[in-house]
């Protein structure tokens, strides 16, 4: 511009012309820089631009916030009403309307209030959908087969996993699904692994996480579009984000929360060795029942075999009393105990005692039957004794 | 013939050689026949007792 220019009604300028001027000058005066106020009059438009004015006592600035949601990372949350911000940006000149303007980039709150509202309005929303339930939440499978290992492949976390999980249990499979987890497309990024895995359904148990790092490293699992995808993985999932203190929004949809990746792996791997003792623990509890009820059984089944014998041998003996008396009593009338005293019975043949004389003929063979045996013999000389009358 | 059977035969041959007109040859063939159920029923009872 000459020193002419604008320095008479005839040299005047046009508006349009003098403010990009002033834009000009404007925006090569001011570096980036932060500037500190109150919030006043937000609006947010559906274009996704943000209109407010800082303020303070002495001043006030026009602020502008392009594509608010493309910078969710570095403004978390929109900023209430007379709250106290810092915000990063550059102040520049709107020519359409000559005015001075601040083109903002972040925005900050005393102690991370900001990060704080986005945290709490989005848990708000999870907890309004049902995504924060303790009756969500799902046990863990005892011995999985694959765990889904959802990290940077080039971060801390996934050899911190690996190591434990080998050292643990060589036999389980790790599947490691890379994605970002910081910077501005982790979100996107998380989302997307999150999603492959659960359309491959292959992992029993799914980790998903990153190591330590500063809150905004951290920051990818406060985004609600990542702790929605947790939520709805269809298999256990354990968030693991390496930090002890603060709980991410991950942390509170996923089944479980470990404390670091390792923690994690701890949690979703079994030590193999132990799995095996105990098996073998449950296999003797097993032999040792078993032998124990075959053993009581025995003892019944010998206890109750020897009260049949017993009860059998009594129902002999008994019986052999009976006999025995009974064989005594036949002994008793014997009509051979006669012969004892040195009687005998003369038999015929045919068996029938020979009580008569007149029984008897001449050459008749008989039998005397004896106390000690039988003498086979042959009558001779019967003589009959006549009848003297009754003795 | 059953034990208990043999023990009711046994025991009617001693009622029947208590009684005194019991002609000595059937006195004979009863005792006899009583010393023959003696044996069988002992028998029945070494088998019961071995089972």
């Amino acid at each position: 511009m000459s020193g002419d220019v604008g320095a008479s009604p005839d040299e005047a300028i046009g508006v349009g012309q003098v403010a990009q001027a002033a834009r000009d000058v404007v925006e090569g005066a001011f570096p980036r820089l932060w500037v500190r106020g109150e919030v006043m009059g937000l609006k947010q438009y559906p274009s996704g631009h943000w209109y407010f004015t800082l303020k303070d006592a002495e001043g006030a600035l026009s602020c502008v916030v392009w594509s608010a949601k493309a910078k969710r990372r570095t403004i978390p949350a929109a900023p209430d009403e007379g709250m106290e911000i810092a915000a990063l940006g550059r102040l520049t000149v709107y020519p359409a309307k000559g005015q001075l303007q601040f083109s903002v980039e972040a925005l900050e709150a005393a102690g991370e209030g900001l990060w704080r509202k986005q945290f709490e309005e989005a848990r708000r929303r999870l907890e309004a959908d049902c995504l924060l339930d303790p009756a969500r939440k799902r046990s863990l499978p005892r011995v999985p087969r694959t765990v889904a290992v959802v990290t940077s492949a080039q971060g801390a976390a996934v050899r911190d996993v690996i190591a434990v999980a080998r050292r643990r249990a060589p036999q389980v499979q790790l599947v490691v699904v890379n994605c970002l987890v910081q910077g501005d497309d982790a979100p996107a990024s998380l989302v997307a692994a999150l999603d492959r895995v659960a359309r491959w359904g292959g992992a029993d148990v799914v980790i998903v996480g990153r190591g330590g790092g500063s809150k905004d490293d951290l920051w990818a699992f406060n985004d609600e579009g990542v702790a929605r995808a947790v939520a709805a993985c269809p298999v256990p999932i354990i968030s693991a984000v390496g930090h002890e203190t603060d709980v991410s929004l991950t942390d509170l949809v996923a089944d479980l929360r470990a404390p670091t990746p390792s923690a994690a792996a701890e949690a979703a791997v079994p030590v193999w060795t132990d799995l095996e003792a105990d098996v073998r623990a449950h296999a003797q509890a097993l032999r040792r029942a078993l032998a124990q009820k075959a053993a009581r059984a025995r003892q019944r089944f010998a206890a109750t075999t020897r009260q049949v014998q017993l009860a059998a041998q009594r129902v002999v003996e008994r019986r052999r009393a009976r006999l025995e008396a009974a064989g005594g009593r036949l002994e008793a009338l014997s009509p051979l105990a006669t012969l004892g005293r040195g009687y005998a019975v003369a038999q015929a043949t045919d068996g029938t005692a020979l009580t008569s004389a007149k029984a008897f003929r001449d050459g008749l063979d008989f039998s005397l039957v004896l106390r000690d045996g039988r003498v086979r013999a042959t009558a001779r000389d019967v003589i009959v004794t006549p009848a003297t009358g009754t003795p | 013939m059953t034990f208990e059977q043999s023990l009711d035969r046994l025991d009617a041959i001693v009622g029947q050689l208590q009684r005194d007109d019991v002609p000595l040859d059937e006195a004979l063939r009863l005792f006899e026949e009583g010393v023959g159920r003696v044996r069988e029923a002992a028998q029945a009872l070494t088998r019961a007792e071995t089972q």
